[in-house]
C-alpha cells in the first residue's frame, strides 16, 4: 500500500515539474515579446540576431539570458511575489524600496557616494562664483527626497542618521554660497500636516510640495510668492503608479492621485524642446497622462534644453535653471514670475556660456534632489 | 551557464531531458553521447572558444589512459603518466597561473620585460583537470579499468551537472555507470526534490545573504562598526557555504535525473567541532582528490612526523593555490595548515576533552577568520576588515543602521543558521517516513519552491556563482 502511494506520489512529483518546466517554456517561445515596460519604465530585451562575432564573445548567449528575464511569461505576477515572500519574512522592504506607513514606498539609502556628492557641489560652488562674477546671482536649491522629509512614515528605528550626515556633509560644503535648504523647509511643513507633499509611490514630490520649493526661492528673491488660493487644483488621474512602486514590485498598493496647480492665463505660455524642436502652449504634454510615465506630463520630461516664454509683449526677466527632474514641477510656479532656460546637465553637452549671452540670462537657479548629487558627476561642464 | 538561470531551467533542461530520454535506454552509448553533446554547449555557453581547449584536455588525457594500459609492465608506462599529467598540469597551470607568475616575477630588477596575458580564466578548468587527470592515475594504479570509447570517456569529463563547480567526480566512482545504469521514476522523482532543494539554498538563501554581504562591504571605512563587522563576514560565511553546497545539491539532483548517482561534497561543515572535523565536511571530493593523489603518493602518514608534516604542508599550500591564482589563497592554505598542525600535535585531544561549545566555537570563529583570508584578494583590505572586527578604525561598535537591517534580517538568519545544520532534514526524513500528509506537502512543498525561485531569478539579476572563479 504505502509503496503503490510513494510510487503514485513520485509520479505526480515528476509530472508537475514537468509540466511547470516545460509549461513556461513553450509559453515563453509562445507568447508575444513586448519592446517596453510600463511598469518598469524601460525597453527590454529582444531575441537577440546570432551573429558569428557576438557569439564567439559570449555576448549573444548574455543577450539570450537578459531575453529570457525581461519576456517571461507573468513576469508582474512573479515580481509580486517576490515581493511578498521578502515582506512575509519581515524585511520590511524589496529591491531597497522600503514599504512605509500610510502607503508610502520610500527608496532607501544605504551608502551614500560621498566622493561623487563632493565632486558635483564643487563644481557647482565654482559654478554660483563664476555667475556672481558676472552679477548675475545665483540660488543653489537643495530638495529632499521622500526618505529625507517623510521620516515618519518610515519602519520604527530605521537608521536617519546615514541621511542626517549626507546633508550635514553636503550643506557644509556649500555654505559659502546662496543655498536653500528646502529639505528643513519642506519637513517642517510635513510636521505642520499641510498636505501631501510627497507622492505614496514615486520618487518627486507633488505639485505642492513643488509649490512650497518655489515660495521658499522667490521668498529668498524678495519676490512675494503667490498665495495658494491663486491657484486652481486640478486632479488630472487618480490612477498614477510612480517608479518606487514599480521596484517595489507591491502591485497591490492604491495608486497616486496627481494634481496640476492651473491657474489663469497659465496656457499664454510657450514650452519650446530644443532637443525635438517641439513647442506647446502652456507646460503641460498631456499625452504622457495616458501612459504610465504620468510625471513626465510636466514640460514633457526629461530634456536637455527647455525654454518656457510668456507669450505678451512685456519685457520679463530670464531665469537660467539648472536642474533634475524635481524642477519639472516647479515650472508652472517660476514662470508666473521669470522666462525660463531650464537645463538639465544630464542630456545638455555644451559649456554654458554661450547660452547665457544668447538668452540674456539675469538670474540662475540651481534645483536638484540630493539624489542627483549622489548619483553620478554630471556638474562638471558648469565649470568650463 | 549556471542552473540558478531562466535559461538553464526553461531552455536548456527542457531541451536536455527530451533528447536524452528519447534515445531508449538500452542504447547506453548513445545516451552518453547526448550528454557529451548537451554538455559542450552548456560549457560553451559561456566560453564558445575554450570549449576546444577542453575538448583537448579530454583527447589527451583519453590518449594517455590508452597509452597507460598498452605499455603495462613496460617502462613507458610511467613515462605516458608523466607526459599526461605535464600536459594537463601545464593548461591549467598556463590558462590560471601565468599571470600570477609573471607579475610576481615582475618584482625582481631586470624581469620587467615579462607581460602578463590578461587570458580570462577557461570557467571549471580546476575542475575538469583534476577529474580528467583522476583518470589517467586511477588507470596507472589498476584501480579503474580503461576506457575504450572517447566519447564516453568526455561524456564523464564534461558531464554538465557536474562541470563547473564539482563535486570533483573520481574516475573510478563513475566507470561501472558510464557503461551500465538504471533509469526509473523513483530516483528521477528524488533527483528533482535534491535539484529544487539545491535551487531553493542557492536562489533563496545564497543569494539574498550574498546581497547582504555585499551591501556591508560598500561601507566607506570610515562609516564601519565592529558589529557591522563581524555581521558582514558571517552573512559572507553562509552565502559561500550556501551557495556552494547548493551547486553539490543541484549537481547530484540532476545527476540522479539522468541515472548518474555523485558522493556528497558538503556534510554541514559549520557543525564541526574542530577544523580537522571541518575538513572531513567541507568540498569533500576536493580533500578526497588531495589525499588520494598527492597525500598518500607522497607518503602520507607512514614516513615519520617530519615527512608527514611535509607532505600536509604540501597539501594545503597546493589546496590554497588551487583555489586562485592569487597570494591570499595561498595564505588562506597554509593557514589551515597551522591550525591542522597544532590540532594534531596537542588541541585536539584538549578539545575532545573540553565541553562541546568549546569546539564549536573555537572552530566558527576560525572558520570565520579564513573566510577574510578567502574573500579579500587584496591582502591589506583583509587587514583592515580584521582590524575592524576588534575596533580598530571603527567609528563605533554599532550603529543605527547595524540595529535596523540586523532585526528586520532575523527571521532571515535563523533560516540560514538552520539550514546549516542537518535539523532540518532530520526533521524532515522523519516525518517523511511517520506521515503519508508530509509526503503529500513535499510535492507540493517542491513545486511552491520551484515556483517561488523563479519569482527570485525573474526578479533579480544578482545571481553570481562564487565557485564559477575556481
Amino acid at each position: 500500500m504505502t509503496k503503490k502511494f510513494d510510487r503514485v506520489l513520485h509520479i505526480i512529483t515528476v509530472c508537475l515539474t514537468v509540466c511547470f518546466i516545460f509549461g513556461f517554456a513553450v509559453a515563453f517561445w509562445l507568447t508575444p515579446d513586448k519592446s517596453f515596460s510600463e511598469q518598469e519604465n524601460r525597453y527590454l530585451q529582444q531575441l537577440p540576431k546570432l551573429e558569428s562575432e557576438t557569439f564567439l564573445s559570449g555576448e549573444w548567449m548574455t543577450e539570450i539570458g537578459e531575453y529570457y528575464a525581461d519576456q517571461f511569461p507573468m513576469r508582474n505576477t512573479f515580481m509580486g511575489i517576490r515581493a511578498m515572500s521578502e515582506l512575509a519574512l519581515g524585511k520590511m522592504q524589496n529591491n531597497d524600496v522600503v514599504i512605509g506607513s500610510d502607503g508610502y514606498l520610500v527608496a532607501r539609502e544605504y551608502n551614500p557616494d560621498y566622493t561623487t556628492l563632493e565632486k558635483n557641489l564643487k563644481a557647482l560652488r565654482t559654478f554660483a562664483t563664476k555667475m556672481e562674477g558676472q552679477n548675475i546671482p545665483c540660488t543653489i536649491a537643495l530638495a529632499g527626497r521622500t526618505v529625507d522629509v517623510m521620516t515618519e512614515v518610515l519602519p520604527p528605528l530605521y537608521p536617519t542618521d546615514v541621511d542626517d550626515n549626507l546633508w550635514k556633509t553636503a550643506l557644509d560644503m556649500v555654505k559659502d554660497q546662496h543655498v536653500l535648504d528646502l529639505r528643513t523647509s519642506l519637513r517642517e511643513l510635513n510636521q505642520a500636516k499641510v498636505g501631501q507633499l510627497y507622492y505614496f509611490t514615486d520618487h518627486h514630490w507633488t505639485s505642492l510640495g513643488a509649490y512650497y520649493g518655489y515660495s521658499n526661492i522667490v521668498e529668498s528673491w524678495g519676490i512675494t510668492p503667490m498665495g495658494l488660493d491663486y491657484f486652481n487644483v486640478t486632479q488630472v488621474s487618480d490612477a498614477f503608479y510612480g517608479t518606487t512602486w514599480s521596484s517595489a514590485g507591491t502591485s497591490w498598493v492604491k495608486p497616486d492621485s496627481m494634481e496640476f496647480f492651473r491657474y489663469q492665463g497659465d496656457m499664454d505660455y510657450t514650452t519650446y524642446i530644443q532637443d525635438t524642436g517641439v513647442s506647446f502652449d502652456g507646460f503641460y504634454d498631456m499625452s504622457y497622462l495616458e501612459q504610465k510615465d504620468k510625471y513626465s506630463s510636466f514640460i514633457s520630461g526629461n530634456n536637455g534644453l527647455v525654454t518656457v516664454t510668456a507669450k505678451g509683449e512685456e519685457e520679463r526677466e530670464t531665469l537660467l535653471l539648472i536642474k533634475d527632474s524635481f524642477a519639472h514641477s516647479m515650472v508652472p510656479f517660476l514662470a508666473i514670475h521669470y522666462d525660463l532656460v531650464i537645463v538639465d546637465m544630464r542630456y545638455y553637452v555644451n559649456t554654458l556660456g554661450s547660452l547665457i549671452e544668447e538668452y540674456g540670462v539675469d538670474r540662475a537657479l540651481v534645483m536638484v534632489n540630493m539624489e542627483t548629487l549622489i548619483d553620478t558627476y554630471q556638474f562638471g561642464l558648469l565649470t568650463k | 551557464m549556471v542552473f540558478s538561470s531562466l535559461e538553464f531551467l526553461f531552455m536548456y533542461l527542457p531541451v536536455v531531458l527530451l533528447l536524452y530520454f528519447a534515445v531508449p535506454a538500452r542504447y547506453l552509448l548513445a545516451r552518453n553521447i547526448v550528454l557529451l553533446l548537451v554538455s559542450l554547449v552548456f560549457y560553451g555557453w559561456g566560453e564558445p572558444v575554450y570549449v576546444f581547449l577542453m575538448i583537448f584536455t579530454i583527447v589527451v588525457s583519453y590518449f594517455g589512459g590508452l597509452m597507460v594500459d598498452r605499455l603495462r609492465g613496460k617502462p613507458g608506462c610511467k613515462t605516458a603518466l608523466i607526459i599526461t599529467t605535464i600536459v594537463d598540469l601545464g593548461l591549467l597551470g598556463f590558462f590560471k597561473y601565468y599571470d600570477f607568475f609573471v607579475n610576481n616575477l615582475r618584482l625582481i630588477p631586470g624581469m620587467d620585460w615579462l607581460q602578463p596575458l590578461g587570458l580570462s580564466l577557461p570557467i571549471g578548468i580546476s575542475f575538469y583537470t583534476f577529474q580528467s587527470l583522476s583518470y589517467v592515475i586511477d588507470v596507472y594504479r589498476q584501480d579503474a579499468r580503461v576506457q575504450p570509447n572517447v566519447l564516453s570517456f568526455g561524456a564523464y569529463v564534461t558531464m554538465f551537472p557536474q562541470l563547473i563547480a564539482g563535486p570533483i567526480v573520481r574516475y573510478k566512482d563513475i566507470d561501472e555507470q558510464l557503461g551500465q545504469r538504471t533509469h526509473s521514476m523513483d530516483m528521477f522523482a528524488d533527483g528533482i526534490r535534491t535539484f529544487v532543494a539545491g535551487l531553493a539554498k542557492k536562489v533563496l538563501l545564497a543569494n539574498v545573504a550574498g546581497e547582504l554581504w555585499s551591501s556591508m562591504s560598500a561601507t566607506a571605512v570610515d562609516q564601519r562598526t565592529v558589529l557591522g563587522a563581524w555581521l558582514g563576514i558571517i552573512y559572507y560565511s553562509f552565502q559561500l557555504y550556501l551557495d556552494f553546497s547548493a551547486y553539490s545539491d543541484m549537481a547530484i539532483g540532476l545527476g540522479k535525473m539522468l541515472g548518474f548517482r555523485f558522493i556528497e561534497n558538503f556534510n554541514y561543515p559549520y557543525i564541526s567541532k574542530s577544523i580537522t572535523e571541518f575538513w572531513r565536511r567541507w568540498h569533500i571530493s576536493l580533500s578526497t582528490w588531495f589525499k588520494e593523489y598527492v597525500y598518500i603518493p607522497l607518503g602520507g602518514n607512514r614516513k615519520g612526523a617530519g615527512r608527514t608534516y611535509l607532505n600536509l604542508l604540501a597539501v594545503w599550500f597546493l589546496t590554497g593555490f588551487w583555489h586562485g591564482a592569487n597570494w591570499n589563497y595561498i595564505l588562506w592554505g597554509l593557514y589551515f595548515f597551522i591550525l591542522l598542525v597544532v590540532e594534531k600535535a596537542f588541541l585536539l585531544k584538549w578539545l575532545n576533552k573540553a565541553p562541546a561549545w568549546v569546539g564549536h566555537v573555537y572552530s566558527l570563529v576560525f572558520i570565520l577568520f579564513g573566510w577574510l583570508l578567502f574573500v579579500f584578494e587584496d591582502l591589506s583590505a583583509g587587514a583592515v576588515w580584521f582590524g575592524n572586527m576588534f575596533g580598530v578604525g571603527t567609528q563605533s561598535f554599532l550603529s543605527a543602521r547595524d540595529i535596523y537591517d540586523l532585526l528586520r534580517n532575523l527571521p532571515l538568519l535563523a533560516i540560514l543558521v538552520l539550514a546549516s545544520t542537518p535539523l532540518p532534514k532530520r526533521i524532515w526524513s522523519k516525518l517523511y517516513k511517520a506521515s503519508p500528509a508530509m509526503r503529500v506537502a513535499t510535492v507540493v512543498g517542491c513545486l511552491v519552491l520551484l515556483a517561488l525561485c523563479t519569482a527570485y531569478l525573474v526578479n533579480s539579476s544578482f545571481n553570481p556563482f562564487l565557485y564559477l572563479r575556481f
